[in-house]
């Protein structure tokens, strides 16, 4: 296998007659941490729902780990080595937080048919996924409910559901939304050690997260990807800049 | 061949029918995002009110009091009953109508008892509109079906043409965004929900007269209704109207056909004869009221979203 | 508050289990209803609590396993070999089958479309049983008699209630237990999120699918008890009320607490049992009382006992203090102002009593009720129905018990606009 984990080829996405991606071409190696960033209406929630399968593309290939995955339904995509999170946080509100990772985790031990009883394969599901809220510091709160956690409690739950379902390409959509400067200077912390050895593509709008987590960034402006580079390229190009204020943002 | 044409003709004025009361079904929940249970018990309670009325203000005066009177139930329960619990999801509403729905069978019931009852076409509007063939055709069929069209063509205008039409249009779409811009967007429900339930109140009264009106009525057309919409594409009146149509001439043609499953099956050699005479002598004919539920079945595979449904829902 | 729960259990376990020892025969009877309303309940249960699907027509289920549990009597009858005890599997095994089919065409759609179908594909069972009289036995239904099987006689109806006694059990345990395991996890999680179920690698369409069916077995294996206490079918069983009554039982009771759809049909079968004695309008009340439980304790009569116990526990309320008192004053004051209303409006709208006016020259005899006469153009007749009621009503809305628990959150199961049905 490559070191590609993620490759897209052409890809496009239109709604009835608006065009809104054109010949997307995209190379993410392995575990690599790619940001797309970009202005308002680019087309980036388009891209990220192009990849976790929400959205089939009108043309084009998306493959994942050498297989294609484009227009597949999410629990295939998912099967296939991808995980994501949400910009509006969805977890499971009414189940305790370990019952919520417990959910990811299940899925990664396949035959879940089988899964009606506890056999041996339930102690390792439940060992794994006292390891994730260990590492994520969430033990105390494993049997809260989630929906009674604060916010940025309930952003940690849903980015170890994520990596529980054992993806190795995890998308993450604005991880950092509605936090402040403080919770997102932890989150980020947080993101980079619980993704460690991962491959990463998140759509994120704060420049700060993005420059500092990021090891390369896609500019995306009008449906195009107008460069891909370091963040120091990115932050250097006159281009980016231009694009920028000229929509008169950020 | 005048069969044909008298059952086409029947099809197409009990699809009317059938539309009057999936309109405003379906409007509802365009709207609102409710699916109302209860909205067959109005036409049910349309017939009732109508029956009740005749006796006082005579028969045109019966049906105007069964829609009016209906339009104001439909009023009480939006503003006193479903908003009251629409902040709890709706589920909760779902539920709310499905009780709705329930009560105003047994409420009828209390007052007039679990039988049909005599309400009846006036005898002055007896008469035949035209001749096809040998057989004459009922006044008053007719007249349900052109009330119905007049009814559909006036919501239409209103809608199309007029600003109040405009709001209530983009509050269908995104009831937010009509809130936001100043609109009293509650308002614009209770008078919808009441608009509905009135046109529902309508059918009831001219239906209820010509066919008959029993405390059952709600259950067995609320189904029929329930098909129209899942066929035609939930919150489509474009989508009901086709669907309303389709149904009523599908349910009304096959009445007219004279053969027996046992004898299809037999035919093309899937049973014997004496299976066919025996167990499956079920007439083609006597499907009519299965036939909706099969469309349905046919359609939810083929085309999930209905007709004239999109994707949204 | 454990070890209260407890003996409560054990009480009703050991009165279920004396019962026949110190009960009638019509206390035996009401009892084997009223535990195959809870099992049918209890399934219909795990596709609307756990799964969080809205399904309104779920007779469909309990018929067929009746119909199929009949068909299976007359071929123990004529000399097959399957032991009495365990018909209630065939009836479950019918439902589940059809459960899968019927299942597999209520997920296309979420939500209130789902809802729809249900209540279609109940009217199309329904609709083909009253055609197919060969099958169904039009309107006088199929009959077949119960067989001993070895040691065990099946003749009694104490041997029956035991028999639906042991069956309820195993029901019980295998719900519990579901709900407990990593499946009922997933269905949980499909009822919160179903979009984020997705996401997580889960088939969500066919897990509904499955516990559509699973929930169609246990109701036909409740219609399979049915079978066997009633000896007999009827194509009325498909018919609308019964997906209503268990959709009634189940949220009367409490669909988030797993002993509510019981508490809701022990309740609903019992008064409809003594009601239907007392009143032609029992149906009515039990309108009524719905009506009442979704606006006012949307979580049910199993959800405020709980809620309560929370509150005792946690020292925020006494188990029954002055404003309870008073609520429950208030409360039968406006039932008896409806029972007043209903009975009389009802019976001087009946045909028996407008030809007793005809007889009596135009004389309106007296309504008896409760023991009392209530004349019908009397004033007081009225104001008594109307002021209890309103008066009762009024005293519930402004104690506050009309206000909503915390623990209730907006449930998101119909997405009209949105990413419902995201592919």
């Amino acid at each position: 296998m490559s070191d590609i984990t993620l490759s897209l080829a052409s890809v496009a996405k239109s709604f009835g007659i608006v065009r809104v991606l054109e010949a997307i071409d995209l190379e993410i190696a392995r575990g690599e941490r790619h940001a797309l960033i970009g202005p308002n209406g680019a087309g980036k929630s388009t891209l990220f729902n192009l990849i976790s399968g929400a959205f089939a593309p009108t043309s084009g290939t998306i493959t994942l780990n050498g297989a294609a995955i484009g227009g597949l339904v999410p629990h295939k995509i998912n099967r296939a080595g991808l995980g994501r999170s949400f910009q509006i946080t969805h977890v499971f509100d009414k189940l305790t937080v370990r019952e919520n990772i417990m959910l990811s985790v299940m899925g990664r031990f396949g035959k879940r048919w089988s899964l009606l009883r506890r056999g041996p394969v339930w102690t390792d599901i439940a060992r794994e996924t006292d390891a994730i809220l260990e590492g994520a510091n969430l033990t105390t709160r494993a049997h809260k409910r989630a929906g009674d956690l604060a916010y940025s409690e309930q952003r940690a739950v849903e980015i170890c559901m994520t990596v529980g379902t054992g993806a190795d390409l995890i998308l993450l959509d604005e991880p950092t939304a509605g936090m402040s400067r403080e919770e997102t200077e932890h989150v980020i912390t947080f993101i980079r050690r619980m993704t460690e050895g991962r491959t990463l593509v998140m759509v994120e709008h704060d420049m700060d997260v993005v420059f500092n987590l990021a090891d390369r960034v896609s500019v995306l402006v009008n449906g195009r990807i107008l460069m891909t580079g370091t963040p120091a390229e990115i932050r250097a190009d006159a281009r980016v800049k231009e694009a920028y204020l000229g929509e008169g943002a950020h | 061949m005048d069969t044909v044409v008298v059952a086409l003709l029947n099809g197409v004025i009990y699809g009317l029918l059938l539309f009057m009361i999936s309109s405003g079904l379906t409007l509802i929940f365009g709207m609102m995002g409710i699916l109302n249970f209860a909205h067959a018990s109005f036409y049910m309670l349309g017939a009732y009110l109508a029956f009740t009325a005749v006796t006082i203000f005579g028969f045109w005066g019966g049906i105007l009091v069964g829609t009016l009177g209906v339009a104001l139930i439909g009023f009480v329960c939006e503003r006193y009953l479903l908003r009251h619990v629409r902040s709890f999801g709706h589920v909760q509403e779902l539920l709310l109508t499905f009780g709705l729905f329930f009560a105003f069978e047994e409420l009828v019931k209390l007052f007039y008892g679990p039988y049909a009852v005599a309400y009846s076409v006036p005898e002055s509007l007896r008469f035949a509109a035209f001749t096809i063939g040998d057989a004459s055709y009922p006044f008053f069929r007719v007249l349900i079906g052109a009330t119905a069209i007049v009814m559909f063509a006036a919501i239409f205008c209103l809608l199309r043409f007029t600003r109040i039409g405009l709001v209530v249009r983009a509050a269908v779409l995104n009831p937010d965004m009509v809130r936001a811009l100043g609109y009293n967007v509650s308002a614009i429900f209770s008078a919808m929900f009441a608009v509905g339930a009135g046109l529902a109140g309508l059918a009831g009264a001219m239906g209820g007269a010509y066919y008959t009106t029993s405390p059952n009525m709600a259950t067995e057309l609320g189904v029929i209704v329930f098909v129209v919409v899942v066929v035609g594409g939930l919150g489509s009146v474009g989508g009901a109207l086709i669907a309303s149509l389709l149904i009523g001439i599908l349910v009304n043609a096959v009445v007219y056909l004279d053969v027996t499953f046992g004898q299809i099956l037999a035919t093309i050699g899937l049973v014997s004869q004496k299976t066919a005479s025996d167990l499956l002598a079920v007439p083609l004919s006597s499907t009519a009221g299965v036939l909706p539920f099969l469309l349905m079945l046919l359609v939810l595979m083929f085309r999930p979203q209905g007709i004239a449904g999109d994707d949204r829902a | 508050m454990k070890s209260i729960s407890y003996i409560l259990m054990a009480a009703v376990a050991a009165l279920l289990i004396v019962l026949p020892y110190v009960g009638d025969l019509a206390s035996q009877n009401l009892a084997i209803k009223v535990m195959i309303a809870a099992i049918f309940a209890l399934g219909f249960n795990l596709l609307w609590g756990q799964a969080g699907l809205p399904s309104f027509g779920h007779a469909a289920y309990y018929g067929i396993g009746t119909f199929a549990t009949i068909y299976a009597m007359e071929a123990i009858d004529k000399g097959g070999f399957l032991p009495t005890p365990l018909l209630p599997l065939v009836g479950a095994a019918a439902g589940f089958v059809f459960g899968l089919i019927a299942g597999w065409f209520a997920t296309i759609r979420t939500g209130v479309y789902f809802a729809m179908i249900t209540v279609a594909l109940a009217e199309l069972v329904s609709a083909i049983a009253v055609k197919w009289e060969g099958v169904f036995g039009g309107e006088s239904g199929l009959r077949s008699i119960r067989s001993d099987w070895g040691p065990f006689a099946f003749q009694t109806t104490t041997s029956v209630y035991y028999l639906t006694l042991v069956w309820a059990v195993l029901v019980m345990l295998f719900l519990y237990w579901l709900q407990g395991s990593p499946f009922g996890l997933i269905v949980r999680g499909i009822r919160e999120r179903e979009l984020r179920v997705k996401f997580l690698g889960y088939d969500a369409r066919k897990v509904k699918t499955l516990v559509f069916a699973l929930s169609a077995a246990v109701s036909g294996l409740a219609g399979g008890l049915l079978a066997i206490s009633d000896e007999s079918a009827n194509m009325v069983l498909f018919q609308g009320a019964g997906s209503a009554f268990v959709v009634l039982n189940t949220v009367i009771g409490g669909a988030n607490v797993f002993f509510g759809p019981v508490i809701g049909a022990a309740l609903t079968t019992c008064f409809g049992y003594f009601g239907a004695n007392l009143s032609h309008f029992w149906m009515f009340y039990l309108g009524v009382a719905f009506v009442a439980t979704v606006l006012f304790a949307p979580e049910g009569i199993g959800g405020a006992i709980v809620e309560r116990a929370r509150q005792v526990r946690a020292g925020e309320r006494a188990l029954l203090n002055l404003s309870d008192i008073a609520n429950l004053s208030a409360l039968i004051v406006a039932i008896v102002g409806l029972i007043i209303l209903v009975e009389v409006t009802g019976t001087i709208c009946s045909e028996s009593y407008r030809a007793a006016v005809a007889s009596g020259q135009g004389v309106w005899p007296a309504v008896k009720l409760m023991g009392l006469s209530f004349n019908p153009l009397s004033p007081l007749t009225w104001i008594a129905g109307i002021g209890g009621l309103l008066l009762g009503t009024w005293v519930l809305l402004k104690q506050g018990l009309a206000k909503w628990p915390s623990f209730l959150r907006r449930t998101e199961l119909a997405q009209p606009v949105g990413t419902g049905e995201a592919k």
